[in-house]
């Protein structure tokens, strides 16, 4: 910096000088100073830590400094054999000719562009040549600042290599989230076709068998009777696994977005639709529990407000507490609702007096279609859970039991601040 | 001074494609103590040809509810009511919506055009017979319906 300084202080007392000029002191004066600014500008020239190449106005280089060599891989003799076209990539050189040629033709005073020098081994670099001419001394030449830019450029080359990926990545995503809308609409789809195309040949069983019952009402013995009711509770059964397999295929595609739910209030709601359900699927399908019937007590900690999906908060709890009801044990049953605060969300607690279930059964009862007893002893379709679940991991949860056999069982389940609502 | 339409039988038109659930449905009205006349019809452009009096359906009376079913052959259920609905001298016969379904969209879509009600088909046959007739004592006693036009 500071010779650079210097360099354009004498370049100043040198022209003030040169306009002076009668005097021969001064003028010897002057050519010492002139030396001296020469001299300066070679070393300046010379250790300059950018290139610097001064061409004829055909291209042959004429000079170079150190780092031009540097740059071009070649010794500075090698340089004055060849043109700048020579050791220019020719791609750039389609892009530089014009910008020469106006330079040349006085259109410009300066042209600059980046482009590939060809180094002796063979490898590329990538330089930025800013260039302009000369005043005539006595022929005009050509100067060139080179400046080496490889690595600015290997990192435009990486940003674009990581820019690149991410558009893929991004692509992956977008392909991604199309199937899935694509999956979920099918999905919906079956759903709706279930509910529908499956249950019309169902009424019909039920329809035409019951229909059939009253027709022969006189000519049928015990044993007839029992075969009609064998195929009306069968169908009637098919029924209650499409609603249920409906419900569970639903947590995922039907859910609404999440609001904050009072769960107290969803609590009452769901004790209230136990009473009525367990009343009516009692007199239709002869379900063991109706909490009408039994002494039950429900108690609960104080529940708080969660960000929800209040419909799915009402079947988790229904299931769960009705499961309670299900699997009661001999004493009238006594279920406790308990929650914990923890750093990401909540933890609840459903505790049973029931029969309780075997520790190797732990995981598996949260699968589909999974049932630890006959459907005599205990009536049920094995996707209660299963819809439970999904709904806990939808709302960025976890559910799990703990329970020892006759003394009860507890379900325990988290909501955290990391569901995700959207389907 | 006698009221026809206790004279009169009752004027059903059943719009429904399934042949179980026609029979079903024909078995539970048989069952009802309402002197009713019931014309079936299988997909939706022919109930809009019955009730507009078209081509085959000439002669056909005019009903004074009409159960329609929602998943039909040709033009479904959801664009018979449409119809119905908005052509003026169809619009005030009660459309009671019978179907199967019970998905959100198909209940929504139904009151957005004007369905008088709408009802899911039990399976359990019990279940249904117990609704064909509820539909039958409310439509056709307790409600007053609009005179014949």
């Amino acid at each position: 910096m500071t010779e650079a300084f210097a360099v354009q202080k004498n370049i100043d007392n040198a022209n003030g000088a040169y306009c002076d000029g009668q005097d021969i002191t001064k003028r010897n004066r002057t050519e010492a100073q002139l030396r001296l600014s020469e001299a300066l500008f070679r070393t300046a020239f010379e250790s300059a830590v950018i290139g610097i190449e001064e061409l004829d106005l055909e291209g042959h280089f004429l000079l170079g400094n150190a780092k031009l060599a540097d740059i071009l891989g070649r010794s500075l003799e090698e340089i004055r054999a060849l043109t700048f076209e020579l050791v220019t990539h020719p791609d750039d050189l389609l892009r530089e000719r014009p910008l020469l040629e106006q330079l040349l033709a006085g259109e410009r005073s300066f042209y600059s562009m980046e482009k590939r020098y060809l180094r002796k081994d063979g490898t590329q670099v990538w330089v930025r040549v800013t260039s302009s001419l000369t005043p005539a001394n006595p022929h005009r030449t050509r100067i060139s600042i080179v400046e080496d830019i490889t690595e600015r450029k290997e990192i435009e080359e990486t940003l674009r290599q990581i820019a690149a990926e991410r558009t893929q990545v991004e692509e992956a995503l977008r392909q991604t989230a199309a199937e899935l809308v694509r999956s979920n609409t099918e999905l919906e789809l079956f759903a709706y076709v279930a509910s529908h195309d499956l249950r019309e040949p169902l009424r019909a069983v039920s329809g035409y068998v019951t229909l059939l019952e009253a027709h022969l009402r006189d000519q049928l013995d015990d044993k007839a009777k029992h075969y009609i009711d064998g195929a009306i509770q069968g169908a009637a059964r098919m029924q209650q696994l499409i609603t249920d397999l409906l419900a569970l295929s639903r947590v995922g595609t039907q859910g609404k977005d999440f609001a904050p739910v009072d769960l107290e209030s969803v609590l009452e709601l769901a004790v209230q639709c136990l009473c009525t359900e367990v009343r009516l699927l009692d007199s239709t399908l002869r379900h063991g529990a109706t909490l009408l019937e039994t002494d039950a007590q429900i108690s609960h900690d104080p529940l708080p407000i969660v960000h929800a999906d209040a419909g799915q908060m009402l079947q988790l709890l229904q299931n769960l507490l009705g499961n309670a009801l299900k699997f009661r044990g001999a004493p009238p049953p006594r279920i406790h609702i308990g929650v914990q605060r923890r750093d990401d969300g909540w933890q609840f607690s459903i505790n049973d007096n029931g029969i309780g279930i075997e520790p190797q059964y732990f995981q598996r009862i949260f699968q589909i279609f999974q049932r630890l007893h006959t459907r005599t002893q205990y009536p049920g379709t094995g996707i209660g859970l299963a819809i439970c679940r999904k709904i806990v991991e939808r709302h960025g949860g976890t559910i799990w039991v703990e329970s020892q056999p006759g003394q009860g069982t507890t379900f325990y389940f988290t909501i955290t601040n990391k569901g995700t609502p959207t389907t | 001074m006698m009221n026809l339409t206790q004279v009169l039988p009752v004027e059903i038109l059943l719009v429904e494609d399934s042949p179980s659930d026609t029979e079903l449905t024909v078995e539970a009205l048989a069952d009802g103590k309402i002197c009713n006349h019931l014309s079936i019809v299988d997909d939706g452009v022919k109930a809009l040809e019955f009730l507009r009096r078209q081509g085959p359906f000439a002669n056909a009376p005019r009903p004074d509810l009409i159960l329609l079913d929602l998943n039909l052959p040709r033009k479904d259920g959801r664009e018979v009511l449409e119809e119905i609905k908005t052509d003026a001298n169809l619009q005030t016969i009660p459309v009671v919506v019978l179907t199967t379904s019970e998905a959100e969209q198909d209940v929504m879509r139904s009151y957005s055009a004007h369905a008088n009600c709408f009802i899911t088909k039990p399976v359990d046959f019990k279940q249904f017979l117990t609704v064909v007739k509820v539909i039958e004592s409310f439509w056709l006693t307790i409600v007053k319906l609009p005179p014949h036009g």
